[in-house]
């Protein structure tokens, strides 16, 4: 019962906060979002010192494909990705992507209706074999977008997952 | 940080629990109604003998105590470095055998 209360008001403060503080993570030292709105796809995902970067800084989808580069993703049933139908719990919502296309380099996370929806992205080395998975915070029910790049090429994926507890 | 990797037909999964608030910098302080300040891992790094297998770029969007899960291609006894930094700059990390 705590927890539920922890969790139903944390999504609360954190969909309130986010409209109060929209600059929030522009204050943040070694992170103004303008002078890195110039960086590459490339460039971002190496930048571990920069801690967010332009893609992680976009505030809806369009601009986190774009900043990836990944606006002509092709959508390939190659790629399962695991997530609930219905997440009673937004704090913590399992991923799965599990792909059997060769030579994936790149995968990244998104949740269409979070504040920054680029939520990971993971730079795999040939060795990997198809799947990563994690769990990610949702705020409200929305699609989650999986990004698969393969070769040169990028692919991707999608499914809608319901927030009930206190998502909405 | 409990990690665990295990082969089977030529393929090593492995699996890791960190411990971390993972605050998203979006949330509020209860009673004096303040923003409790972004504490999160930023980057996760995963290396079997020595050579990158996995780097994560993570956000305050990843639940706390964040869980993380892949597969790779290797082999009973690789040596399976698990390490990560925040963005106050604290890091941690283990070694397991692949078993």
């Amino acid at each position: 019962m705590k927890r539920r209360h922890f969790v139903k008001n944390t999504l609360v403060a954190g969909v309130a906060a986010s409209f109060a503080s929209s600059q929030l993570w522009a204050e943040e030292p070694a992170k103004p979002a303008e002078t890195k709105a110039a960086t590459t796809p490339e460039a971002a995902s190496t930048s571990t010192d920069a801690g967010s970067t332009s893609a992680f800084d976009a505030e809806n989808v369009a601009d986190v494909l774009k900043a990836l580069g990944a606006e002509k993703a092709e959508t390939s049933d190659k790629i399962t990705l695991g997530a609930p139908d219905v997440a009673e719990n937004g704090a913590v919502v399992p991923i799965t992507i599990e792909t059997t296309l060769e030579n994936v380099t790149e995968m990244s996370i998104i949740a269409e209706k979070n504040v920054r929806p680029l939520s990971a992205s993971f730079e795999l080395s040939p060795e990997i074999a198809g799947l990563v998975a994690t769990r990610i915070r949702m705020g409200k029910s929305g699609k989650v977008i999986v990004l698969v790049t393969s070769g040169d090429k990028i692919y991707t994926s999608e499914k809608q997952v319901k927030v009930t507890a206190g998502g909405c | 940080m409990k990690v665990r990797a295990k082969e089977k037909d030529g393929v090593v999964s492995i699996k890791v629990l960190m411990n971390h608030v993972m605050e998203s910098g979006r949330r509020k302080d209860k009673k004096s109604g303040e923003l409790i300040p972004a504490h999160f891992i930023k980057t996760v790094t995963i290396t079997a003998n020595g050579k990158d297998v996995l780097t994560a770029d993570w956000t305050g969007s990843i639940s706390k105590n964040p869980y993380l899960a892949c597969k790779y291609k290797g082999a009973k006894g690789d040596k399976v470095k698990v390490s990560w930094v925040d963005n106050k700059d604290k890091t941690a990390e283990k070694d397991v055998v692949v078993k």
